[in-house]
């Protein structure tokens, strides 16, 4: 199947092919190969419709799941409630293609933490995930993927999120291998004082590619949104990251930022980078920002002077920027897991 | 004060631009509206092409009719080509004295003060009245050191078409967009300036574009060429009076900066609010040569605007300065592209846009990065300011970097005027309003500190900086 997702709000000049990303013979025909293990408190539901959340990708992530006929897993996490253990899920993407939904709707002052690992891919194994979570008032949610189906299996990994009053989101993402992966993500911060906070690291090696569409629409007044990107590329790598901060009328007193710092290593790379900016409120603060280079010749020198060969210490440092993001995952348990799996040396 | 005068920003005070003159059908020549074989191949005839150049606007038209219109950017619907006139032709010919210009003419440039600022502080002259350049004249130290700026009908014809024939149109082809392929059918008017190796053209040359036919399109073509080693500063003026039909802009300005060349190339446009300004303008700069952008947008209803460089040669250098100033009515999309695209080139793109009143303020870029660019370097800063609850501004930049050892960055800044800012000002003992007025003022200066000092004037009576109250 061939589909167009991760589109912009707003498109650009088309010569850039920066608008969506075109992903082609893409098939969810098999059956998903994947492990979830429940949590405490958290409890499955059948009648759970969150469709009404859009999601990063757009619409036509609708035409794979009804070509894999897949039904959502839906859960829901009681008021006031906040689960010992982590909510974890494992796939592993089939070389049919496989299509998985998961529903979450966690209610008034819950906390959830979902850790999702994609990895272990059939060779030119596929995935489609799509995750829908509502979080209604003071409700958070730590949303945890690490993304490395295998060198040669493709992923849609596509997210839609609704927020209420003071309702909070952190998403940490890793992307560590995969032939294509593309990542979409939307979220409505509808709720006073919700706030989501998105932290990505990458490392795309030759021959990859990693398309991601980040779009955070902000209505409810002092809401916050901020995005912080680190990742590195080698080679011929290539990468589009899109992200929208959406200021809408009446967010008054809302704050946005997005940050990409991207590392270059070798040559043959394509890196695109599209950080916008919509507003329609005056009573905002919103900046992006983005740095994208090879690394500083006195601290490439001085790292040199020490013992380090060229190729070590892009290593290393590549290490450092996934080693940043997993220090941001507020889940201590997966975070040691995932600190010991991603030794810095 | 009135409590209004204390509350609003005042808009673009138009009425130096909007006068007219009443004029009769008998004064003008022009086609037919609407856009068909035929009218282009009068066009031709009434220009007196060469025969290259009329098969060339056969084939503009037939990309025109076949290429789609964007899917991104403001909404032109209310532009239809059906209702445009192309060609209007004054009954006059062009003249290298202001005396011989038709009285009304004149007296229209006469107010916009450019015989005025020919005299004190410009090099050449040229003023285009609807489709064709009713005046052109450079002066002769200018002329003697071997600089031409002319009309580019008669540089068709003479010793530099040859020049022409090999430069128009081929950074800008028609197939670029529908409207540069509008442009490539229907073009007429415009400068063709070339500056021999080495020579610096110290003061600055002037083409002004006023467009007063209602329902009328000016497709003017300015050529430049700037041979190793030399300077120019060219400025390019341009407005309109109101009229309640829509009115269509789409020039194209080329500009080949030789080695080691530079070209400062600055716009003041101030176009009336019911103008669509789709204008394309583009610059590609050789080794070690350097182009320069200033530019202001305050005029029309819709504007498509990117200045694009296109660094092709070692070292080669672009800077892009610009403010936006969107009221209301006004969707003004606005912002520059460059390509990198040998080692060792650089840019920077300094813009701010403001808007007030349902005014949209788009800043649109892109920053590309060649495999070949290596060594090159680019940074961008774009700010907005939002005067008021119902305006828009958004930023729509693009990076694609193709090189390891590129270095790239980019911020962006979006919000309202700092209370801080005003509280502190007050402090201070400046009253509120004109401590809102300062900080409006400070953030354009990026581009008035560009121009020369006629112009930043004209350029800060044009955002109406004596703001009579303070924000809302």
């Amino acid at each position: 199947m061939n589909i167009n997702i991760n589109h912009m709000p707003v498109y650009t000049f088309g010569w850039l092919k920066m608008n969506y990303a075109e992903v082609k013979d893409f098939n969810t025909l098999g059956k998903s190969n994947k492990k979830i293990i429940p949590c405490d408190n958290l409890v499955s539901e059948t009648d759970m419709d969150l469709s009404d959340i859009e999601s990063g990708a757009g619409k036509e992530i609708e035409l794979l799941k009804k070509e894999s006929g897949s039904t959502p897993v839906s859960y829901r996490l009681s008021e006031g409630c906040t689960p010992k253990d982590v909510f974890k899920v494992e796939i592993n993407p089939v070389k049919e293609g496989s299509f998985d939904e998961f529903d979450f709707v966690v209610e008034k002052g819950a906390c959830l933490t979902v850790l999702m690992d994609i990895k272990d891919g059939d060779d030119l194994g596929a995935a489609g995930i799509l995750t829908r979570i509502n979080l209604l008032d003071e409700a958070k949610v730590n949303l945890i993927q690490v993304i490395r189906p295998g060198k040669n299996a493709r992923i849609i990994n596509d997210i839609g999120v609704s927020l209420g009053e003071r309702a909070c989101l952190n998403l940490s993402q890793l992307f560590l291998e995969g032939k294509e992966s593309y990542q979409g993500f939307k979220s409505k911060l509808s709720g006073k004082k919700s706030e989501i906070n998105v932290n990505i690291g990458y490392r795309v090696n030759s021959g990859e590619l990693l398309d991601m569409n980040y779009i955070a629409d902000q209505y409810g007044t002092k809401t916050v949104s901020e995005f912080n990107v680190l990742g590195v590329l080698k080679d011929e790598a290539r990468k589009n990251f899109r992200g929208t901060i959406d200021f809408k009328r009446g967010c008054s007193k809302s704050e946005g930022a997005e940050n990409e710092s991207v590392l270059l290593i070798g040559e043959g790379m394509v890196n695109k980078t599209t950080p916008l900016i919509l507003c329609t409120e005056e009573d905002v603060s919103g900046t992006h920002g983005a740095s994208i280079g090879c690394l500083d010749e006195n601290v490439m020198f001085y790292m040199k002077s020490r013992g380090l060969s060229e190729e070590g210490i892009y290593e290393l440092l590549s290490r450092a920027k996934i080693r940043a993001i997993i220090n941001t995952i507020p889940d201590e348990e997966t975070r040691k897991r995932l600190e010991e799996e991603y030794p810095v040396i | 004060m009135s409590d209004n005068e204390k509350t609003v920003v005042e808009d673009i005070d138009r009425t130096l631009y909007d006068f007219r003159y009443e004029e009769s059908e008998e004064d003008f020549y022009k086609v037919s509206e609407g856009l068909t074989k035929d009218i282009v191949l009068t066009l031709s005839q009434e220009k007196n092409d060469p025969d290259w150049m009329r098969e060339f606007r056969l084939k503009a038209l037939d990309i025109y009719n076949n290429k789609k219109m964007t899917d991104w950017g403001a909404s032109i619907e209310g532009l239809d080509m059906d209702n445009i006139v192309t060609y209007v032709k004054p009954k006059t010919q062009m003249s290298a004295d202001w005396k011989d210009v038709p009285k009304d003419i004149k007296d229209t440039f006469e107010k916009l003060g450019i015989p005025q600022a020919e005299r004190d502080a410009l090099a050449g002259v040229g003023a285009q009245y609807d489709s064709e350049l009713v005046y052109h004249n450079v002066k002769d130290e200018v002329a003697a050191q071997g600089v031409v700026y002319s009309d580019i009908e008669t540089a068709l014809r003479g010793p530099y078409a040859d020049m022409i024939k090999e430069h128009f149109m081929k950074l800008v082809p028609p197939t670029d967009h529908k409207f540069a392929a509008l442009h490539g059918a229907v073009w007429s008017g415009g400068s063709f300036v070339y500056v021999p190796p080495g020579v610096k053209v110290e003061i600055p040359l002037q083409s002004y574009f006023r467009l007063n036919a209602p329902g009328a399109g000016q497709f003017e073509h300015t050529l430049i060429i700037v041979d190793k080693g030399a300077y120019l500063h060219f400025i390019e003026g341009c407005s309109a009076p109101k009229y309640n039909v829509a009115n269509l802009h789409a020039g194209c300005v080329e500009i080949f900066v030789g080695e080691e060349a530079t070209v400062r190339y600055s716009t003041i446009e101030n176009w009336s609010k019911n103008m669509y300004n789709l204008n394309t303008k583009r610059a590609k700069v050789a080794k070690n040569g350097k182009i320069e952008w200033v530019s202001g947008s305050f005029g029309s209803h819709v504007s498509y605007l990117y200045p694009m460089s296109v660094l092709d040669g070692e070292n080669a250098r672009s800077e892009f300065s610009s403010v936006t100033f969107a009221g209301a009515g006004q969707n003004l999309d606005t912002g520059c592209k460059v390509v990198h695209n040998a080692p060792n080139t650089s840019s920077y793109v300094n813009t701010r846009s403001i808007s007030k009143a349902d005014g949209i303020s788009t800043f649109r870029s892109s920053v590309v990065i060649n495999k070949n660019a290596t060594g090159s370097k680019s940074a961008t800063s774009c700010e907005s300011l939002m005067l008021d609850k119902e305006s828009q501004s958004d930023t729509i930049p693009a990076m694609d970097i193709r090189t390891s050892s590129a270095d790239v960055g980019h911020e962006a800044k979006i919000g309202r005027i700092s209370d801080e800012a005003v509280f502190y000002l007050q402090s201070r003992g400046i009253s509120e309003e004109e401590a809102r007025a300062m900080i409006v003022r400070g953030f354009a200066s990026n581009v008035g500190k560009e121009l020369p000092l006629e112009y930043a004037i004209e350029m800060n009576n044009l955002i109406s900086l004596e703001m009579k109250g303070s924000i809302g």
